[in-house]
C-alpha cells in the first residue's frame, strides 16, 4: 500500500465483513431533499430528487462530489481525454476531474508527476438551467470561467463544463455553500436535482 | 379629488384600480400611481413634519430627491412616497409628529422655540445640571429625528446581491444617457443603462413633446442591444469601476470597464420667506403631477424661475386648467423681495416687491445644478461657474465620462441671489434640517466659517436629501455672508450612498460560512451540542455532564472527531531539512513510522502553533496543526520556502482527510475488531505512525495521547469517515464506546497538563516561559525561525512560567482571572476545570517564575475574594505515562 493510500476514498475495499461506501459532504442535504441514492463506483450518489423536472425548468442544482479529483504538479502537459476536465490553478498546479470509474486510468496517464488524490477534499456543486447564470452572479463576482476566487465569502473554483456550472469548494464548506446556492436557486424557482437529471439537462 | 380627465401619455392605468390605506383610511389609486401621487389626488397636502420645527411639509420634488414626503410604508420608515409605486394593500402612515400629521403638537417649537434653538443649542442649553443630560437627550431625540424603526422587527423582505460585469455602464437614462449608450453599443460594446425613474427617458417623460422622443430612444437602445434597468439607483462610484445599484430589494454590484454619468440635473429651490410652505414646489413636481398622474396641482399658480424649467411647468399647468397668475423669469428681472405667505402651513399668496398675488401653488426654479454627486464621490473636481451659478465637474477619474446636463449643459440660467427676501416667515436653505440663512450666519459668527465645519455644526446638507437641494444655496449663503465667491467656499465632501438605501440591502443576504466536518450530521444525530471553534462547528459535548464523557475515556473507550486538525503534507528531498528550519526541534532524524510533537515559533520567538509530525517515508512528512492554524501554517511554510527555495512541496490536506481519535483502555480491542492489522504495543508503539486498514478503509494511525490514554488517531479520506465512525460505534458498543466532545477533551488534556495553543499561550508566549525548553535544539546546522529571539529570552532570564495548579479549597477561578501575588496582579489563569477522575479543580496559569516550583502558592480572585492556589509541576494524571504506553 502506498504511503498516501489513506488519502484516496477509492482505496477502500471490502474487508473483514465491512463494505465501505463513500459519502459526499452533501449527502445529508440531499437526503433532506428526499433524494434517491445509488451506489456507483464505491460512492452513494444522489440519482434523483422529487420535483427535479420543475427545478430544471429554471435552475437545477446537484452534487457531483463523487467525482475523482487529482492535484497534479506541474500542470503541463494537460490531459486530453474524454470526460476529463482540467482546471489550471497556476503554472505549476492543476486539478483534474474525472468519473471515479476512470480514476485509475487517469492517474496512470498523469505519469510520474507529483499527483495527489484529493477526491475527498472537495464538494462539487453543479447547476444548470436558464437561471444558472443568475445564480452564479448572486454568489460570486467570478465571471471569466473557469476561475478561482471568492464565492459567497469562501475560496473556491468555478468551472463551466458543457452547459453546466460547477462550483468547487473545500468539502468542509460544502454544506454551507450548498445552502447558499439552494437559497439563490429556490428564489428563482429552482431546487435540487439528481445527477442523472442534470446529466440529461447538461452534460455532467 | 384633483384627478383630471384622462390625458394622452399619462402613466396611470385607470382600468387597474389599486387600494391602500393611509392612517387606517382607504385610499383609491391607479396602477402607475406612486403613493405620493395617489395621496395628492385624494386631497392630502400635508405629507410630513419637518425635522426641527415640525412645520408641515408637502410634495416638493416628486422625484425622490427631497425629504418632504417621507412616510412609513408597511413598517419601513422614511420611505419617499412621491417616488414609491403604489401597491395594493400598502399600509401607509405619517411619521414624526405628536397628535396627527395635520395637527402636530410639536409645531409649538416653530412658534416659540426659534430664538432658543440656534445651531448647536443642545450643546449649550442642556448641559446643566449635568446629571439631567440623559433626560434631556431622551426628550431631544423624541422631539427631533425622522421615522422610528421597529426595534423588535425582523427582516421580512428577501434581499439579493448580484454581480454584474459590463463594458459600459451608463448612469442615467435620459436623452444624453440613451444616446451615449446607443453610440457605445454601435461600436460593439456591451452596455447597460440604469435609471432611477420608472423607465428610461429622464426629463423627456415629463415633457408632452418629449415622450415620443424617449420612446424612440428606448427602441433604438433596445435594437442596439443595450440593457436598460429601471428603476435602478446607482448609489456610488468606487475604485476599479465598481458601482452598486439598488433595484428594489436587489443590489446589483456592477464592475464596469467604463462609466458614463448622464445623471441630469438636480432642480434647485430658491431661498425666500415661506419657501417651505405646502404648495411651493419644483418644476418637475408640477409637471409630473400633471403629465404623469393627471392631477391638477392647484388653482392659481405663481412661477419664479431661473431657467426654462419653470416656463415648461407653467405650460403644463395651463393645460391642466391651472391659472398661472404670475411668471417671474429671473433672467429678465430679479425682484429683491419675494415672500410666500401661508395659512396653517399652506400657501395662499405670494408677495413680490410688496404686491400680493393670491396663489395656492408656487413653482420655483433656481439655477439647476448638474448632478455631479456620483462624480464627486468618484474623485472628480467640481468648480463653480459664476456666470451660470452652477457647479460643473472637471478632472474626471480614469474611465469615467460625463455627458449631457450633468456635464454642465444646462443653458444659461439666471444666478439667483442667496436670499430673495428679508422679512416675514422663515426661509430655509436646508429643508431636511430646518436650517435658515440666519442659522448659517450664526455659525459663521461662532467661528464655523468653512462649509465643512458648518455641515458638522449646523447639520446643513447632512439630511436625507444629502445636499441635493441645499448644498448650492448653503454655499451661496456662506459666500454672501463672508463676502467671498462660491469657489472660495468650495463644496462639502460627497460621500456614498448617493441616496439612502436600507442597511439590509447593503448587508445582503445573511451568510455564515461555517466549516463542518464530514461527521457533523452524525454528531447532531447523537444529540451533540454544537459550538463554534474558529470557523468550525464542533461538538461541545453529547450529554449534560462532560465529566461523564471524560470518565468514559479513562475507563472504557471514547471517540472524538478531530477532523478539524490542520493536515499538511511536506514532501521532497529537502522535507526533513525544511522542517528543521521551521520548527525549534529536529525532524530530519525522525525515523520513518514515528511521530514527534512540535511547536512553531514566529520570527520573534513567539509560539504560533503546535501539532505532530509523522514521517511516512524518507521524503514525506505528515504535519498536523491546531484546528485554527491550518491555513496560516500552510501559508507560513510557503512563505519561508519562497525565501529558501528548498526542494520540497506542500499540500494542505485538512479537508481531504477526516480524523477520529479512538482513546481509552479498550481502544486496542476495538481496533482489533475492525482491522486485520496488528495493534499490539509491539506493532504500533507509542508515537508510532502506521498505515492500517480500518473497516475496509485505509487509514494512517498515529499512536499519540493528547487525552492521556491509550489511543489511536485515525486519519482517513473524508468521504469514508461516516462509515468508519458508524463501524466503531457499532462494534464497540459492548466495550462501552461513546463519543466525547471538546469539553471533555479539555478536561482530559488538562489532567495531563497538555497545552492548547491560543488558550494557554498568547501572542507573547515563548518556548522557555511556556515550559517547553526541551523543544529548543540549538545544535542544528541551520538557523530555525525564531531561534535568535528565543535565545534572547533565555539570556535575559525568565520572568513568567506556565505552570499547573490545583485549588485546595475546590473554589473554581475563571479562565482569564488574575493571579495575585502580594496584592498585585502577577499573571493569569489560562485554563481551569474540575476533574472527576482526580476529584480536584486543576488548571494552568502564568505565574511569576519565582513561584514556578512545586508547592508554590498564589492567590486568585474568586467571587471577589482572594483564594489560594498551589502550583503543581508535571502531569496531574498518569505522571509516568504508563497508560499512554500500555
Amino acid at each position: 500500500m502506498s504511503a498516501l493510500a489513506f488519502l484516496s476514498p477509492g482505496a477502500a475495499h471490502d474487508a473483514k465483513g465491512f463494505h465501505p461506501v463513500a459519502r459526499s459532504p452533501l449527502d445529508r442535504r440531499l437526503r433532506d431533499a428526499g433524494a434517491s441514492f445509488e451506489e456507483r463506483d464505491g460512492w452513494l450518489v444522489p440519482v434523483s430528487v422529487p420535483g427535479e423536472a420543475a427545478h430544471l425548468a429554471t435552475v437545477g442544482v446537484t452534487d457531483l462530489s463523487h467525482l475523482s479529483v487529482f492535484e497534479v504538479r506541474p500542470a503541463e502537459p494537460t490531459l486530453e481525454l474524454d470526460g476529463v476536465i482540467t482546471h489550471r490553478l497556476s503554472a505549476r498546479r492543476a486539478l483534474v476531474f474525472c468519473p471515479p470509474a476512470r480514476a485509475a486510468a487517469v492517474r496512470e496517464a498523469l505519469g510520474d508527476r507529483f499527483v495527489l488524490d484529493l477526491s475527498g477534499a472537495f464538494a462539487i456543486i453543479a447547476f444548470a438551467g436558464p437561471e444558472a447564470e443568475t445564480v452564479l452572479r448572486r454568489i460570486t463576482h467570478l465571471h471569466h470561467l473557469p476561475a478561482s476566487g471568492e464565492i459567497a465569502h469562501i475560496n473556491g473554483h468555478v468551472l463551466a463544463p458543457g452547459g453546466t456550472t460547477w462550483v468547487v469548494c473545500p468539502q468542509e464548506s460544502g454544506h454551507y455553500l450548498w445552502e447558499v446556492i439552494l437559497d439563490r436557486a429556490s428564489a428563482l424557482g429552482g431546487g435540487p436535482v439528481g445527477v442523472d437529471a442534470l446529466a440529461r439537462g447538461g452534460s455532467a | 379629488m384633483s384627478r383630471l380627465e384622462a390625458r394622452d401619455g399619462e402613466r396611470i392605468d385607470r382600468s387597474q384600480p389599486v387600494s391602500f390605506t393611509f392612517q387606517g383610511a382607504a385610499v383609491e389609486a391607479f396602477e402607475g400611481d406612486t403613493i405620493g401621487s395617489a395621496l395628492y389626488a385624494a386631497g392630502r397636502r400635508t405629507f410630513s413634519r419637518s425635522f426641527k420645527y415640525h412645520r408641515p411639509r408637502g410634495l416638493q420634488c416628486c422625484i425622490g430627491h427631497c425629504a418632504n414626503c417621507q412616510m412609513n410604508v408597511n413598517g419601513t420608515p422614511n420611505v419617499r412616497v412621491c417616488a414609491t409605486p403604489v401597491s395594493s394593500g400598502d399600509i401607509v402612515k405619517g411619521q414624526n409628529f405628536v397628535g396627527s400629521l395635520d395637527f402636530d403638537l410639536m409645531q409649538a417649537t416653530d412658534k416659540f422655540a426659534g430664538p432658543f434653538t440656534p445651531p448647536g443649542f443642545y450643546y449649550k442649553t442642556f448641559i446643566r445640571p449635568r446629571k439631567l443630560w440623559p433626560l434631556y437627550e431622551k426628550f431631544l431625540r423624541n422631539a427631533a429625528g425622522l421615522g422610528v424603526l421597529d426595534r423588535k422587527g425582523k427582516r421580512e423582505a428577501r434581499v439579493d446581491v448580484e454581480n454584474r460585469h459590463v463594458e459600459v455602464l451608463v448612469i442615467g437614462g435620459g436623452r444624453s444617457g440613451l444616446e451615449a449608450a446607443i453610440t457605445h453599443a454601435a461600436e460593439g460594446r456591451q452596455v447597460t443603462v440604469v435609471d432611477e425613474g420608472p423607465e428610461a427617458g429622464g426629463a423627456l417623460l415629463s415633457d408632452p413633446a418629449g415622450k415620443g422622443v424617449a420612446a424612440d430612444l428606448r427602441a433604438r437602445a433596445q435594437a442596439a442591444g443595450v440593457e436598460v434597468i429601471a428603476p435602478a439607483i446607482a448609489i456610488g462610484i468606487f475604485e476599479y469601476g465598481f458601482v452598486p445599484v439598488a433595484v428594489g430589494n436587489l443590489l446589483l454590484k456592477f464592475r464596469a470597464e467604463r462609466i458614463v454619468v448622464a445623471a441630469g440635473v438636480i432642480e434647485q429651490p430658491l431661498v425666500f420667506p415661506g419657501n417651505d410652505l405646502i404648495g411651493v414646489m419644483l418644476p418637475e413636481a408640477a409637471k409630473r403631477l400633471v403629465e404623469w398622474w393627471s392631477i391638477k396641482p392647484g388653482e392659481r399658480a405663481v412661477v419664479i424661475t431661473a431657467d426654462d424649467r419653470g416656463l415648461e411647468a407653467a405650460a403644463s399647468l395651463r393645460t391642466a386648467g391651472v391659472l398661472v397668475a404670475l411668471v417671474i423669469d429671473l433672467r429678465v428681472e430679479q425682484p429683491p423681495n419675494i415672500e410666500a405667505r401661508g395659512r396653517r402651513g399652506r400657501l395662499h399668496a405670494v408677495s413680490v416687491n410688496g404686491e400680493t398675488v393670491k396663489a395656492d401653488l408656487l413653482v420655483m426654479s433656481g439655477s439647476p445644478q448638474p448632478n455631479a454627486k456620483l462624480l464627486a464621490q468618484a474623485g472628480a473636481r467640481v468648480v463653480y461657474d459664476a456666470s451660470r451659478g452652477i457647479f460643473v465637474p472637471e478632472s474626471l477619474p480614469e474611465n469615467v465620462e460625463v455627458v449631457g446636463s450633468a456635464a454642465g449643459d444646462v443653458g444659461a440660467p439666471a444666478v439667483p441671489a442667496a436670499v430673495l427676501g428679508h422679512q416675514g416667515d422663515k426661509c430655509f436653505v436646508c429643508f431636511c434640517e430646518d436650517q435658515t440663512p440666519k442659522d448659517l450666519a450664526y455659525a459663521i459668527a461662532e467661528g464655523f466659517d468653512s462649509i465643512e465645519l458648518s455641515k458638522r455644526y449646523t447639520t446643513v446638507t447632512m439630511g436625507p436629501c444629502q445636499g441635493r437641494l441645499c448644498s448650492t444655496n448653503a454655499i451661496r449663503s456662506y459666500a454672501k455672508t463672508k463676502g467671498v465667491d462660491e469657489n472660495t467656499i468650495g463644496t462639502t465632501t460627497a460621500r456614498p450612498p448617493y441616496t439612502p438605501v436600507p442597511m439590509g440591502l447593503v448587508a445582503g443576504y445573511p451568510q455564515e460560512p461555517a466549516r463542518r466536518t464530514s461527521l457533523h450530521h452524525r454528531h447532531r444525530d447523537l444529540g451533540a451540542r454544537i459550538m463554534w471553534t474558529g470557523a468550525w462547528r464542533r461538538p461541545h459535548s453529547y450529554g449534560a455532564d462532560a465529566g461523564v464523557e471524560a470518565q468514559n475515556v479513562h475507563e472504557k473507550v471514547g471517540l472524538i472527531d478531530v477532523s478539524t486538525l490542520g493536515k499538511i503534507l511536506v514532501t521532497g528531498p529537502d522535507a526533513g531539512a525544511f522542517l528543521d528550519r521551521v520548527y525549534p526541534n529536529r525532524f530530519s532524524d525522525l525515523k520513518v513510522g514515528r511521530v514527534r510533537y512540535g511547536v512553531i515559533t514566529g520570527d520573534a520567538g513567539r509560539i504560533i502553533d503546535d501539532g505532530t509530525v509523522g514521517r511516512l517515508d524518507d521524503e514525506t512528512f505528515y504535519v498536523t496543526t491546531s484546528s485554527t492554524g491550518a491555513d496560516g501554517i500552510y501559508q507560513w511554510f510557503g512563505w519561508w520556502n519562497a525565501v529558501w527555495f528548498m526542494d520540497v512541496q506542500f499540500a494542505n490536506l485538512t479537508g481531504a482527510l477526516a480524523a477520529i481519535n479512538v482513546a481509552g483502555p479498550a481502544s486496542r480491542e476495538l481496533m482489533t475488531r475492525l482491522s486485520d492489522d496488528d495493534f499490539s504495543n509491539e506493532a504500533i508503539a507509542y508515537l508510532d505512525a502506521r498505515a492500517v486498514t480500518v473497516a475496509g478503509v485505509p487509514a494512517l494511525a498515529l499512536r499519540i495521547g493528547f487525552v492521556g490514554e491509550l489511543g489511536y488517531e485515525l486519519h482517513l479520506a473524508s468521504p469514508q469517515a461516516v462509515h468508519v465512525w458508524d463501524a466503531l460505534l457499532k462494534h464497540g458498543a459492548d466495550l462501552g464506546v461513546a463519543p466525547f466532545g471538546l469539553e471533555p477533551q479539555r478536561i482530559l488534556r488538562l489532567e495531563k497538563g497538555h497545552v492548547i495553543i491560543g488558550q494557554d499561550t498568547d501572542s507573547e508566549s515563548n518556548l522557555h516561559e511556556a515550559a517547553m525548553p526541551w523543544l529548543v535544539k540549538n545544535d542544528k546546522e541551520f538557523e530555525w525561525v525564531g531561534k535568535w529571539a528565543t535565545q534572547q529570552v533565555a539570556d535575559r532570564g525568565l520572568r513568567n512560567m506556565l505552570v499547573g495548579f490545583e485549588s485546595p479549597s475546590g473554589a473554581m477561578p475563571v479562565e482569564g482571572g488574575q493571579v495575585v501575588v502580594a496584592g498585585r496582579s502577577a499573571g493569569r489563569i489560562t485554563s481551569v476545570r474540575h476533574s472527576r477522575e482526580l476529584d480536584k479543580v486543576i488548571g494552568l496559569a502564568v505565574v511569576p517564575v519565582a513561584l514556578a516550583v512545586d508547592g508554590g502558592r498564589f492567590d486568585v480572585q474568586v467571587d471577589g475574594r482572594a483564594v489560594g492556589m498551589i502550583v503543581r509541576l508535571g502531569h496531574f494524571y498518569d505522571p509516568e505515562g504508563a497508560r499512554l504506553r500500555s
